[in-house]
């Protein structure tokens, strides 16, 4: 009887996502766009995934970020948690904005991203956001977890 | 005869874990930017605790001070010097900072990061302080030493 090998997965996370994208399962996406804060004002600029893409997440790979006016106060929520807070915004701070996957981290969004900018100077802003990411269907995010998480709550879990 | 599942084993590195961890949301992940005064000829102490139960991952360091070469400035995790600078300067450091997980390693801080800054000049300075961070569970963080590191242990022990 012959027996099956067992299946070694020695990937690394982020390698599956590559081979995702190159075999069409996923697909990367940047979209950006300019908005007009008054001064002293601010703005909110709501994605809502579960809207936009019905039955899919993202996940969120970089955030860039430039602006007339330093020294705004930005806030980015995703699911309700806070994932960047700059209270008085220096780009010395920033390399072409946030490469979270660059640096480690994959953010998951499921129902929203939530961006708000506050321009506390007197001048009028004019501030341009891009964000790349990667909408994932949550039939496959399941999987991924299912199958490849399960051997990290091993380890995290006992 | 039944068949029966094969076993699956993942290779992971420490790195790696962090990137998973962030995937699954299995903790707060981000970035935040602390700013500190220092006033003239004087010294700034700023301090963040940890909150309990909970081990904070450092990613990415990023400093930014107004004036060049007057602060005097040393960064501590959990007591231990992470960084000093007796003159800071801010083209002595990256655009972007410095990202621990591109060079291999992740500091940890379990109860407290704090920074003590003196300032040799007549005038006020801003400095700025962004981490980009990982904040999981002190059990999430306990599993993996234990189980994780075991094998690594057993190594350098023996």
């Amino acid at each position: 009887m012959s027996q099956q090998a067992p299946m070694i997965i020695a990937e690394e996370f982020r390698e599956i996502l590559t081979t995702l994208e190159k075999y069409g399962k996923v697909e990367y996406k940047t979209i950006a766009d300019t908005f007009y804060i008054p001064s002293e004002g601010s703005i909110a600029i709501i994605i809502d995934v579960e809207l936009y893409r019905p039955g899919e997440i993202y996940l969120l790979l970089e955030v860039g970020f430039q602006s007339t006016v330093t020294c705004l106060e930005m806030t980015v929520l995703v699911d309700g948690n806070m994932y960047g807070y700059e209270p008085c915004y220096q780009p010395r701070l920033y390399q072409w904005g946030i490469n979270f996957f660059k640096d480690g981290m994959i953010v998951t969004a499921k129902n929203y991203i939530w961006f708000t900018i506050k321009n506390p100077t007197s001048n009028p802003a004019y501030t341009t956001i891009r964000v790349g990411f990667i909408p994932i269907s949550k039939d496959l995010f399941a999987k991924i977890e299912q199958k490849f998480f399960s051997v990290i709550k091993q380890v995290i879990g006992s | 005869m039944a068949t029966q599942a094969p076993p699956i084993e993942i290779t992971l590195t420490s790195r790696e874990i962090f990137t998973t961890l962030s995937f699954f949301k299995l903790g707060t992940f981000g970035s935040i930017t602390f700013p500190i005064l220092v006033p003239p000829n004087g010294m700034a102490v700023f301090s963040f605790p940890v909150p309990r139960e909970n081990s904070l991952i450092l990613d990415l360091l990023a400093l930014y001070a107004t004036v060049d070469n007057v602060l005097d400035v040393t960064v501590y995790v959990d007591n231990k010097v992470l960084l000093w600078d007796g003159q800071f300067n801010n083209n002595t450091y990256p655009p972007g900072g410095i990202l621990f997980y591109e060079r291999g390693i992740l500091p940890t801080v379990l109860n407290e990061l704090s920074v003590i800054i003196y300032n040799s000049s007549n005038q006020t300075v801003y400095f700025y302080m962004r981490i980009e961070f990982g904040l999981i569970s002190s059990h999430i963080y306990g599993n993996l030493l234990k189980n994780y590191f075991s094998v690594i242990e057993q190594v350098i022990g023996s």
